[in-house]
Parts: C-alpha cells; sequence; structure tokens
C-alpha cells in the first residue's frame, strides 16, 4: 500500500530537520558560512524532495505499486 | 503527537538537564558546549525519524502522510531559538545574531569584577607595538614621551569572588620587548571560558609607532602615530584619526569603521556597517560589503570599493561620495569613475573625466556642471537617465530607450527618432566627447543645467519623489502537508 513516493514524502520532514541542523553547524565546522548566508540552501533541498517525490510517484514501484 | 516518537519528550528532558547541570556547577562551561553542539540534536532528531520511517516501510505498515507534524516542527523552530540564544551568549564569535548579543547575554549573568591593570615600558629600539587582546576596548595614542604605558581595567564575570580572583590571576597582562617589538598581551586565552572576561586598555605608545592590533571582540581607537596601522578583529568598531602611515583593516563584522586624515593608503577587508573615510593621502580599497552608510570625502588617490554585487571606482575624490541604501551620491569628483553595480540609484554632479556607469535597476541622473567630462556610457536595464548639462556644451550624444521616451530640453537639433516602443536621440552640437545613455526600459531626459545646482552635500536633501515601481509579485505559498 506504501508507494516510493509516499516515502520520499515521508522523509521529506526529517531531511529538511537534518537539513537545518547542518547549516547550523556549517557556522563552525564549514566554511563559516551563518544561518543568514545559508538559508536558500533549504528552500533547494525543499524542491530536491518534492522533484524526488514526483520522479518516484511517475515510475512503477517495486514493493508498493502504484499509488 | 504520535504514539512510538520518545524524540520530542528526550529533547525536553535534554534542554532541563543542561540548565540544571548549568546551575549547579558554574565554574563548568556547559553552555559554551551545548552551545556549540546543539544542531546535533536536530541532525540526530532528523535520522531518528527518518529510520522510523524507513523501518514502518519496511514493514509494510502504512506510513505517516508527513515525517514531521506541525507540533514536531514547532517543537525544532522552538529548540533553534534556544540554541542560537545559548550559542549568542556563549560567546562564539558574532555569534548568529548581529550586534552585540554576545555581551547583552553575558551582563545578565553573574556578577562582574574589575582588576585595575597598569604597566610600562621603555621603548627602546622598537618601532612598533603588537597588541592582542580578545575582549575588551583598546585605545592608543601617539605621544612624545618615549616609553610605551598601559592602564586599564579588567573585567571579569563570574558568580563569587574567588571564582573571578581565579579567572583574573590567570589573565595577567604582558609587556614585552619582543624582536624588535613591543608584545602587550591580556591572556586572555589561558582561561578555559574567555567569554567572562574583557579587558579595557589605554595605552599611549611613541609617536613615531607602528601599530598591530588582534582581537575577537571590541573596539579599536588609534590616534597620532606615525607609522602604519594594521587591526585584526572577529567584531570591531575601529575609529582612527591622524595616522601618518598605511592603514589596514580586516574585521568578520563591524558597526562603524571611520578614518580621518590618514596620510598613507587604505584597506579594508571584511564585513561591516558604516564606513567613514574623511582626508586620505593614499589609495583607499574596500573589498567588502558594508550594509549602512559609506561615505568617502576628500580622498585624494584612487578610491575602490568591491562587494558581490557592486564595483565602485573614481580617480580621485575631492568632494564626497555616499552610498546609503540602494544609493550612490557623489559631488566633486574626478575620473575615469566606474559604477557597475546590481541595483542602485546613482546621482553624480560636477564631475570630470570619463565615467562609466553600469547599474541592472536604477535610476541614473548626471549633472557635470562643467564642459569638462570626459567620455561618458550610461547602461540601466530597468530605470530612467537624466542628463543635465550646462547651454551650449560639446559633445557626441548618442541616447537610445529600448521601451520609454526621450525628452529633449537642451537642443532641439538633435535627431529624435521613435520606433516600436523606444526612441533615440543622436546629435552632435559641436566636438566632443562621446557621450552614451542606454536605457533598457525607462524614459532619458536630456536638459539644460548650471554648474552648483545639484549639491546634495546634506543626507537631509529633499529628493523630488519618483512615482514608485510597481512592486514584485508575491511568491504563492507552498503547502508543505498535503
Amino acid at each position: 500500500m506504501n508507494s516510493v513516493s509516499q516515502l520520499v514524502a515521508a522523509l521529506r520532514g526529517p531531511v529538511m530537520l537534518i537539513a537545518v541542523g547542518a547549516l547550523f553547524l556549517l557556522r563552525f565546522d564549514g566554511p563559516g558560512w551563518s544561518i543568514h548566508t545559508s538559508w536558500p540552501l533549504l528552500i533547494i533541498v525543499f524542491g530536491v524532495m518534492k522533484l524526488l517525490e514526483s520522479v518516484a510517484s511517475k515510475t512503477p514501484s517495486g514493493t508498493g505499486g502504484v499509488s | 503527537m504520535r504514539r512510538g516518537s520518545l524524540i520530542a519528550p528526550l529533547v525536553l528532558i535534554a534542554i532541563g538537564a543542561l540548565f540544571l547541570i548549568n546551575n549547579l556547577n558554574p565554574g563548568l562551561s556547559v553552555f559554551a558546549t551545548a552551545g556549540r553542539y546543539w544542531p546535533y540534536i536536530l541532525i540526530g532528531w532528523g535520522v531518528l525519524r527518518a529510520l522510523e520511517i524507513l523501518y514502518t516501510y519496511q514493514q509494510g505498515r502504512r506510513l505517516p502522510t508527513a515525517g514531521l507534524s506541525g507540533g514536531e516542527w514547532f517543537l525544532a523552530v522552538f529548540l533553534a531559538f534556544v540554541g542560537m540564544g545559548i550559542t549568542g551568549y556563549s560567546g562564539f564569535r558574532d555569534g548568529f545574531f548581529p550586534g552585540r548579543i554576545t555581551m547583552r547575554g553575558l551582563d545578565m549573568f553573574g556578577e562582574s569584577f574589575d582588576y585595575p591593570l597598569s604597566a610600562s615600558i621603555p621603548a627602546g629600539d622598537a618601532k612598533r607595538i603588537l597588541i592582542d587582546n580578545l575582549r575588551g576596548n583598546a585605545r592608543i595614542v601617539g605621544t612624545d614621551s618615549a616609553e610605551v604605558q598601559v592602564n586599564g581595567r579588567t573585567t571579569v564575570r563570574a558568580f563569587d569572588e574567588s571564582d573571578a580572583k581565579r579567572v583574573g590571576e590567570q589573565a595577567k597582562l604582558t609587556l614585552v620587548s619582543e624582536g624588535g617589538q613591543i608584545v602587550l598581551r591580556t591572556n586572555q586565552a589561558q582561561v578555559s571560558n574567555d567569554q567572562r572576561i574583557s579587558s579595557d586598555l589605554d595605552i599611549s605608545v611613541p609617536k613615531g609607532f607602528s601599530v598591530e592590533c588582534r582581537g575577537r571582540y571590541g573596539d579599536f581607537d588609534i590616534s597620532t602615530v606615525t607609522g602604519d596601522v594594521d587591526v585584526r578583529s572577529g567584531n570591531a568598531g575601529v575609529r582612527l584619526e591622524d595616522i601618518g602611515g598605511a592603514v589596514r583593516i580586516d574585521l568578520g563584522r563591524s558597526d562603524i569603521v571611520r578614518a580621518i586624515r590618514i596620510k598613507g593608503s587604505v584597506d579594508i577587508k571584511g564585513r561591516g556597517s558604516d564606513l567613514e573615510l574623511d582626508d586620505v593621502q593614499g589609495p583607499v580599497t574596500v573589498l567588502a560589503p558594508y550594509y549602512g552608510e559609506l561615505q568617502f570625502r576628500n580622498i585624494a588617490s584612487q578610491m575602490r570599493y568591491e562587494s558581490a554585487n557592486s564595483t565602485i571606482l573614481f580617480e580621485r575624490i575631492p568632494g564626497y561620495v555616499r552610498l546609503s541604501g540602494g544609493d550612490l551620491t557623489a559631488t566633486k569628483v574626478i575620473g575615469p569613475a566606474r559604477i557597475s553595480s546590481e541595483n542602485k540609484d546613482v546621482r553624480i554632479s560636477e564631475f570630470t573625466n570619463s565615467l562609466d556607469i553600469d547599474v541592472k535597476r536604477g535610476d541614473v541622473e548626471l549633472f557635470p556642471g562643467t564642459d569638462k567630462f570626459g567620455r561618458i556610457s550610461v547602461t540601466t536595464r530597468n530605470g530612467d537617465i537624466d542628463f543635465g548639462l550646462p547651454a551650449g556644451t560639446n559633445m557626441h550624444l548618442q541616447a537610445t530607450t529600448d521601451r520609454g521616451e526621450i525628452e529633449n530640453d537642451f537642443d532641439p537639433e538633435l535627431k529624435e527618432d521613435r520606433r516600436d516602443r523606444g526612441a533615440t536621440l543622436e546629435g552632435t552640437p559641436g566636438a566632443g566627447p562621446e557621450v552614451k545613455l542606454k536605457s533598457g526600459r525607462g524614459t532619458i531626459t536630456i536638459r539644460k543645467a548650471m554648474a552648483g545646482e545639484h549639491d546634495w552635500d546634506t543626507s537631509e536633501t529633499p529628493r523630488e519623489p519618483r512615482p514608485t515601481r510597481a512592486p514584485r509579485p508575491p511568491v504563492p505559498p507552498r503547502v508543505t502537508n498535503q
């Protein structure tokens, strides 16, 4: 009953959360960007997740069938 | 909250425990650690939740429609705010917030204890001084005396006096002569909790000295030295007056840089807010985005300002150049001058020699005042051009707007040609420099204007109101969870 696209949709929240945490860390460990600079990456991550979702919904998935 | 998710309560417990541990052990730098590593909580949370979802998927059970509920997002945002606050409090270089949050955070906790500082050393052969003061302000003045003298105080924030004393003793001021230079250190780095200590210094040096300052947070105020000045800091306001040598300033962040009466060159790097340079003999280079108000006055050599989306170059500035908000205003400047920017309204009056302006979006007003100007090239992709010059000025004019009108109040002999939705105006009232005005979309006005008519030398100059541009269309809102 679960399609890959549903899986991607459900993973979007956690992935965004990881991205937010990572951006805050960039402050210290990365190139020194602060969240003021790097926030557009969050939009990109969000867009990529949405894209994956729509790609996944068009490809028939092995485990879950077609949504 | 959904059944089976233990993460939210765990986060709350962790925050509570953190505050409790900190309150019970004031000496421990729990906050410094938390301020550094809290983003891992968000990452850990995200990873755990992702694993939960993958597990559910593998088991073939029904997946939640959203990976994180609204309530959990709220908690994540709350956590981020608490985290940023702790980071600011524990005094990481310039924190997450602009301005002085670190100091404010510091002042909220504990009590402050002051210890006086005092030291002096004969200058001997040394010709320069290195000042290494992580936190605190320093004022350096050149005097006629042949010795270096330091007075000031160290402020320690602590929960009790014995704690403060211990910190104060670890951070002793040292003033030594080392390899031909005098070295002044406040040794705050010796203290584990360097955010709890700062030293304000009043230093007098022999006039001929060069000064090098290093710090992380605090202002530098340097005056009447004839040598070079070099300031490097994470976050500092810098005020310089009467400096005989070259000035180099490299700041992570700054609320103000002001330099007055500098004989040598001025090089400024870093991010900042306000910048004021007045009476500089040498060339001026600013490689930095400054977001506040920038003023350049009486610059006797070339001035160059470069940020990610602007380049501004003047050969000399006997008058002034001011950048504020999205505007550049200049009067009495000498070219060759070049201004290229994404988004700027440019107004220049009384300029000589050539001028090259290229803006993506912005209006341009030019009033040379005399006929001593050279080749002029103005391009704005979206904006009006207003060009006013004394009657009878000789030039070879070529004005084009792709979409808009051209108003000619200067010379009826100029040939106007309308086509499509744009227009061109061409002509040579008399042999003279080439003037090219080009607007992608906007009105071009050529008219007569007298010298001295356009001096915007006060910041409060009333400006004719312009029709406001249409705002950009709003971005449609996105729905995160369907």
